[in-house]
């Protein structure tokens, strides 16, 4: 039972990702703890948070998180078993846009950084540059959040003092965040199925739109403090109503405290139908089945901790000075993708082998009975050992020499019948007569004089259209006498014996 | 044991996730190739093995079919020998005796210039008792009477030589020289 509970355990531990992901800058200062799994849906296993008291900093806020969190939970971030996510706020970072003529992310690369130089208050060295490039046509269109290197060291180090020392900080989230309202908001409404979060100062919107008809916003107050079960317990109400409606890609926007304000208005032009609606919240349990992918988990775990994925945006992060905040989610996908081909694959050969084998055996075995069967039928004396057909082989063959042996006794049949046949032609030809005949082992030849070639030809036409005997005839010594212009030959017959 | 085991444990147990998932990849990527190697490829071999098998087996099941069919013929023909060589060996008459009561009966005694014994052919159990006939002047009639006649007696008597000649007088009578075997089983 151990070794079976032990090898449950590694299973569990190598199909499931687990998160945890804190927000110390909020106030309170919230985590969440999730569970999701390789098949099915994930789950929400802890929410708490951690009431700021007057005066207190991040490394306090964050020590005072790790107090409420529970034991097993702190266990698992002692023997570093669960990821642990810090997104960073936004008022950290600094937004530039750049049009470049070119499209290629290396020679874009290569150049963004000396375009943001001259629109950057400290040289290039000083700050930490993440870049999003979106590529048109012929140019390309880089987004990039740039924020001082000192704050992030700095925030590493405090980091490092805290039980969250193997924390990623999640700033590409905040990154994507801007470039998407940047590009989405300000342009046009994308036509494919949308859904948006806004976390505003009093609250958080979920929206979700197919085009500019179907529009439909919900509003959860959160005056009252943190978001509390029943919160949560709307937000996976309001999400699932959602997830039966909409078709992929799923989009979830975040908006900060500080701009939720500018996001709102923005919603509210494009959305005129927003309506503020109650719901009575469906009760928490212990733990709440999501119906989203994993991609989307991580974006409802940003809705309550400002964390957004990369995943589900459908951009990939191409460049990050600061390698510590990197994320390689296409890595890990096609090593996903990889594994469950590779195993599928696998298991269609192996059933696939499995059945060609048996049927192939089964095929033979068959073949084999009915050859005993046959033989046995044939020559029920005889016992059928590995090989029957060998035996019959060597049977045929012995049989053969005994009736060559029989055979050179007897004279063949038809011989009488043989002589009508050539009495019949031979008048059927015209004057042909026979000098001489004999007949030896099973051939007869005989010695022919016609009186003419047509009649000597008549007679070849016919015997040789005449297929009742073993061979044709043969027409040998074939002589036409200058005298008289008849024809001498003789003709050779085989006959069949019995 | 258990200590390598603890050791491979604890080394396990401090990797973090994404190193996890590349160990268990590793491992996964391992187990298909010893799956293939071990598993997957000698059972291909013997699925090919097993598919020549049948095809050979398919056809030696028609060749057994024809060679079933073909010794029940010469099984035939044996027998039908040996029950000639029975009846032969039950001949109270001689087959001299037998030959002339055929001349007689084919309307040739007269013809006959010569009648007498060659040595017989022996194989395996059964003998061929040889006789020489020589016939003189004989209507072409009356030589396929006397064939017939012989014929009649098939396989037990046969007619194993034959020579026909025109007669040198009238060109409708012919000489012939016949020889004619009778079977019996050896004494």
């Amino acid at each position: 039972m151990a070794i079976k509970g032990k090898i449950q355990q590694i299973f569990l531990n190598s199909f499931t990702d687990e998160y945890l992901a804190l927000d110390p800058f909020s106030n309170p200062a919230a985590a969440i703890y999730v569970r999701s799994f390789t098949i099915g849906n994930p789950q929400i296993r802890m929410f708490t948070h951690h009431k700021k008291q007057n005066n207190e900093n991040i490394k306090e806020s964050m020590i005072g998180l790790y107090e409420v969190l529970p034991e097993r939970v702190k266990a698992q971030i002692t023997a570093r078993k669960v990821c642990t996510l810090i997104p960073l706020p936004s008022s950290w970072f600094t937004y530039r846009t750049i049009d470049l003529p070119f499209t290629k992310s290396k020679d874009v690369l290569r150049a963004a950084p000396f375009e943001l130089e001259p629109r950057l208050l400290f040289s290039l060295e000083e700050m930490s540059i993440s870049f999003i490039i979106a590529t048109k046509q012929d140019s390309s269109y880089v987004f990039s959040s740039i924020t001082k290197r000192d704050t992030l060291t700095d925030f590493n180090d405090l980091l490092s003092e805290t039980p969250f020392s193997n924390s990623i900080l999640e700033c590409e989230a905040i990154s994507r965040l801007r470039f998407i309202l940047f590009e989405k908001f300000n342009k046009k409404i994308p036509s494919n199925d949308l859904i948006f979060i806004d976390q505003g100062p009093r609250g958080i919107h979920i929206g979700y739109t197919r085009g500019i008809k179907e529009v439909s916003c919900q509003f959860i107050d959160l005056e009252a403090g943190p978001p509390t079960k029943d919160v949560l317990s709307l937000i996976y109400y309001t999400l699932r109503c959602m997830h039966g409606k909409i078709n992929s890609p799923l989009l979830v926007l975040l908006e900060e405290n500080n701009r939720s304000s500018e996001l709102k208005q923005a919603l509210t032009e494009l959305f005129p139908h927003i309506q503020e609606n109650k719901f009575e919240a469906e009760p928490l349990e212990k733990s709440v089945p999501l119906p989203v992918n994993e991609g989307s988990l991580r974006h409802l775990t940003g809705i309550l901790l400002a964390f957004l994925s990369h995943e589900t945006l459908q951009l990939t992060p191409i460049h990050s000075k600061e390698k510590k905040f990197l994320v390689l989610p296409q890595l890990r996908s096609l090593l996903k993708k990889f594994l469950y081909m590779s195993s599928g694959i696998m298991l269609f050969l192996f059933l696939f082998m499995g059945a060609s084998y048996y049927m192939a055996k089964q095929t033979y075995n068959t073949l084999v009975n009915e050859e005993k069967a046959l033989f046995m039928e044939a020559f029920p004396s005889i016992r059928p050992v590995i090989s029957p057909i060998n035996q019959a082989r060597s049977l045929a063959k012995k049989l053969e020499q005994d009736e060559y042996g029989y055979a050179s006794l007897i004279g063949p049949i038809p011989l009488s019948v043989f002589f009508s046949d050539i009495a019949r032609v031979f008048s059927e030809s015209g004057s042909i007569h026979i000098y001489e005949m004999s007949f030896r082992g099973h051939e007869v030849k005989l010695l022919c004089h016609a009186d003419n070639m047509e009649a000597f030809d008549k007679l070849q036409a016919s015997l040789e259209e005449h297929e009742k005997y073993k061979s044709k005839a043969i027409f040998e010594n074939v002589e036409v006498l200058p005298d008289d212009g008849s024809v001498v030959f003789t003709l050779f017959q085989k006959l069949q014996s019995g | 044991m258990k200590k390598y085991l603890n050791t491979i444990r604890n080394a396990y147990n401090n990797l973090s996730g994404r190193e996890r998932k590349l160990v268990l990849s590793a491992i996964f990527i391992a187990v298909l190739f010893f799956t293939y190697a071990y598993f997957l490829e000698p059972a291909f071999k013997q699925y090919s093995n097993y598919k020549n098998a049948i095809f050979q087996k398919e056809r030696e099941l028609i060749e057994l079919k024809d060679l079933i069919h073909n010794i029940a013929s010469v099984q035939n023909r044996i027998a039908k020998i040996q029950k000639a060589a029975k009846v032969g060996s039950s001949q109270k008459r001689s087959y001299l005796t037998e030959m002339r009561s055929i001349l007689e009966k084919a309307s040739c005694k007269d013809n006959a210039s010569q009648l007498r014994s060659l040595q017989p052919v022996s194989k395996t159990d059964i003998t061929a008792d040889k006789v020489r006939l020589k016939l003189s002047e004989l209507k072409v009639d009356s030589l396929l009477m006397l064939i017939k006649a012989i014929e009649e007696h098939w396989p037990r008597m046969s007619i194993q030589n034959l020579t026909i000649k025109r007669g040198k007088g009238d060109v409708n009578l012919v000489d012939v020289n016949l020889v004619v075997g009778f079977l019996r089983f050896n004494d």
